[in-house]
């Protein structure tokens, strides 16, 4: 008896402290049922896939409803493909880490995205699928991902292809205007060959000094905050790296471009066209000034149409209009939006899976890039997440928001192209819209010339951030008057002295192999 | 012979009333043994167990390998982080940073607990002690933002003020001459009234007689504190005092990273900023874990000085 209640004791103890360790393990039963979606999957697949094959899949999680283990999407999948889909869904600001641990309990996934410098790490330890001599025989993805393409080949050796990735913008983001606000100060909206860096000047003056939001206080809108990176590219100021004689070199090297460019902002900090807390705004507090009516001229996605909205709700009085510009011309005629690396995020298959599950999660691939996969990984299901009026048009559902359908194919991989925002449901103006957008856009590409190099370069990962701290700190101080503009003479030296100047060798190296 | 048995015979008695005496000890410890026991056992799983991990700070760790495969590389991290450009300038602003907390921040809860203490009116003591403590349980977070809220450039409210006043615009969140005061009242104000509590307990466990005695001599309030409250404290005291040496080198990562910018960089960047840039950002645990493990040797060391001169001086330690 005495030993029974010792017993209970201890145990009791013991599950005090494993007891907060163990919340984790429930929830791995399959749901058999798969009623509800019968209408839209076709079958013929799945004659030819005899064997149920278990496929799992870490996927990062950003917004939006979180799937369940039963989603629509993927009974849909299961059955076509005759796979048991498993999805690892990993919080997106914690998936580089929480990654790490998992890879180092050896238990990964079947496919998951990794970043650049591990995609280049783990391929000499032969971790990934080698997609080359497969490619050939799933004709959609060999069309959508020629082995000679740029982004493809980014980052893989010569002879093989270690992932897929996601060739998406060019450039994204563009300087646009609040033109309501211009109307209101009886600024015409300038053409993109006036559109100045001096004319950028002039109406980021008047949004600070002026009422342009029309609430009768002068200045108390915002001319320009930082992130701006059209005003630095306006100078001339390389994107990381620019290719000059033959040779790369990176902007931290450019003395008389970056004098004339704090020159410019060191006035419109005097000024206060300048936002004076631009070096405190994080993360959405820049996005917060935009929707809350109090700053003009921005950096600014495709999006802005949505944006317009939110400033509406925000302020219902207001009909505000955003304009997209073309990039300010700067005093050489040097113009340009930042422009995207593609193909440095790989999409994986693990080398610990058999030929029959590389093959079957090739067809869905296979499969994904097509017009039919795309419709049912981003619209969702018809039926269930949209489904067609009485006048013939598609509309969709509750479940669209609450199903959240487009999850992987905005999170994990999606075909080549920018397409992944237009759904069967959106209006022929959207899709112009979009259109003329994307277009407007990508007509001035800063391309950054040593994209994904850096990867190749040690002394790069060791001293990059670090270096680069040191200089962005004397740029600022320089642009809020701390330093005179001649330090960044002493900062451009510094950074070359401390590793700089082994990084560009290291780069070029790795540039001329 | 017959020696040599009875000897036997003796250590054989003793050794049965050992036994015996153990025995009885046991069965009357074994329950406080047993409540002790998940106390032990969480200290070994979650102190003990992961300080093994500190050995990844030798070898060049890389998640595809493991902890196990991942290669030796002896102290080559500790040697990247001593030959480290900003090696000093990390130490200068950790050591700067404690001792202006050490020295100024530190007599503060004592302080608050004699004053406190001499209050008269209970109703107004016990609000006065909430309210001081109250901030101890708001996070970092919304302490900067609040701040950041009133004292940023262009439109926080304490600027905005100045502005109206007719003053210039004070940069107090970027301009590096404000970043240690204002961290330094930060902890102040977050830590005080919290810290006060174990001096308050202390002043209570005093025996009023040696008060009502110095009243009959005719000290007077102040005599009272100085000769009676504050000898009373001194043990407490010195062993708040040498623990808190032993984070000697720590100063929070959260509350110094919002406080952070690049423009105060110069005073505010300290070993826990330095790593979360290099090492987690980059994904180099092996740094960071060097860098831990450095500062760990630090605090011990600052710890057993620390207790070797307290009791030198005659006071009791922590040990």
């Amino acid at each position: 008896m005495k030993l029974l209640k010792v017993v209970t004791l201890l145990l009791l103890s013991l599950s005090l402290v494993v007891g907060c360790s163990a919340g984790n393990s429930g929830g791995n039963a399959t749901t058999e049922n798969t009623s509800t979606n019968t209408e839209a999957a076709p079958t013929e697949q799945a004659a030819n896939n005899e064997k149920k094959i278990p496929i799992t899949i870490a996927v990062k999680y950003w917004n939006g409803a979180k799937w369940a283990e039963d989603h629509p999407t993927i009974q849909y999948l299961n059955k076509k493909f005759n796979i048991d889909l498993k999805l690892q869904i990993i919080n997106g600001g914690e998936y580089g880490e929480k990654f790490k641990v998992i890879a180092a309990s050896g238990d990964l996934p079947d496919v998951y995205s990794i970043g650049g410098s591990d995609f280049l790490n783990w391929q000499s330890e032969g971790a990934f699928v080698d997609l080359m001599p497969l490619l050939p025989n799933y004709p959609n993805l060999n069309k959508a991902y020629p082995a000679d393409h740029e982004a493809v080949k980014m980052l893989n050796p010569s002879d093989k292809i270690f992932g897929l990735t996601n060739i998406s913008w060019i450039v994204r983001d563009t300087v646009q205007i609040r033109q309501d606000w211009l109307d209101n100060l009886g600024i015409t909206l300038p053409t993109a060959d006036e559109f100045t860096i001096d004319k950028f000047y002039e109406i980021a003056k008047a949004f600070a000094t002026q009422d342009p939001d029309k609430n009768g206080v002068n200045g108390d809108t915002i001319g320009f905050t930082g992130s701006l990176p059209q005003i630095r590219n306006a100078f001339g100021i390389a994107n990381e790296w620019m290719e000059k004689d033959g040779k790369l070199i990176p902007r931290q090297t450019q003395v008389e471009e970056y004098k004339a460019y704090l020159a410019f902002m060191k006035k419109a900090y005097d000024e206060g066209v300048l936002d004076r807390d631009f070096v405190l705004r994080k993360g959405n507090e820049v996005e917060d000034m935009m929707k809350g009516n109090k700053l003009g001229v921005f950096n600014y996605h495709n999006g802005y149409h949505l944006l317009q909205g939110d400033i509406k709700k925000n302020n219902p009085n207001l009909n505000p209009v955003v304009a997209p510009m073309a990039p300010p011309i700067g005093p050489k005629g040097d113009r340009g939006n930042n422009a995207y690396v593609n193909g440095l995020d790989k999409v994986v298959i693990n080398a610990k899976a058999d030929a029959d599950k590389i093959d079957r999660i090739l067809q869905i691939f296979d499969w994904w890039v097509t017009d039919e996969g795309t419709s049912v990984m981003k619209n969702g299901i018809e039926g269930i997440h949209y489904k067609k009026n009485a006048e013939g048009k598609y509309e969709v559902t509750d479940k669209w928001e609450s199903g959240f359908p487009r999850f992987l194919n905005s999170s994990l991989f999606t075909r080549p192209g920018t397409d992944f925002i237009i759904f069967a449901w959106s209006t022929e103006e959207d899709i112009q819209r979009h259109n003329a957008y994307t277009e407007l856009a990508k007509q001035y590409p800063w391309t950054n010339d040593a994209g994904g190099l850096e990867f190749y370069s040690n002394t790069y990962k060791d001293k990059w951030a670090n270096l680069n701290t040191k200089f962005e700190e004397a740029v600022l101080q320089i642009i809020v008057g701390k330093q005179p503009i001649e330090y960044i003479e002493q900062a451009s030296k510094d950074w070359m002295a401390n590793g700089g100047e082994q990084i560009i060798k290291e780069i070029n190296e790795a540039a001329n192999k | 012979m017959s020696q040599s048995a009875i000897q036997s015979q003796s250590v054989g008695v003793k050794r049965i009333a050992a036994a015996n005496a153990r025995a009885r000890y046991m069965k009357r410890a074994f329950p406080f043994y047993l409540m002790i026991f998940p106390g032990v056992l969480l200290f070994v799983i979650f102190r003990y167990l992961p300080m093994f991990g500190v050995f990844i700070a030798f070898k060049d760790y890389t998640p595809f390998r493991g902890v196990w495969k991942s290669e030796w590389i002896g102290f080559q991290n500790f040697v990247r982080l001593f030959s480290e450009q900003d090696f000093l300038l990390l130490l200068k602003n950790t050591l700067y940073l404690n001792l202006l907390d050490t020295f100024i921040g530190f007599p503060f809860p004592i302080l608050l607990a004699l004053l406190l203490n001499e209050v008269r009116i209970k109703y107004f003591k016990n609000t006065m002690q909430t309210i001081l403590y109250a901030p101890h349980f708001l996070s970092w977070v919304v302490i900067v933002g609040i701040t950041v809220l009133f004292m940023r450039s262009q439109d926080g409210g304490l600027n905005v003020l100045l502005d109206a006043l007719g003053y210039a615009r004070i940069d107090f969140m970027t301009n590096p001459d404000y970043f240690r005061p204002l961290w330094l009242f930060h902890n102040i104000w977050q830590g005080a009234g919290w810290g006060a509590i174990i001096y308050l307990a202390a002043i209570a466990s005093i025996d009023p007689a040696l008060y009502e005695a110095a009243t009959v001599d005719g000290a007077s309030r102040l005599r009272q504190i100085w000769h009676i409250t504050l000898p009373s404290l001194k043990t407490i005291i010195v062993i708040m005092f040498i623990l808190r040496l032993g984070s000697f080198i720590d100063v929070g990562f959260e509350h110094i990273f919002l406080l952070q910018n690049p423009l105060n960089l110069q005073v505010s960047d300290v070993f826990e900023t330095y790593v979360y840039r290099i090492g987690l950002v980059q994904g180099d645990f092996s740094y960071s874990t060097a860098v831990g493990l450095f500062k760990s040797v630090v605090g011990l060391v600052m710890i057993v000085a620390a207790n070797t001169i307290a009791k030198r001086l005659g006071e009791e330690g922590v040990y």
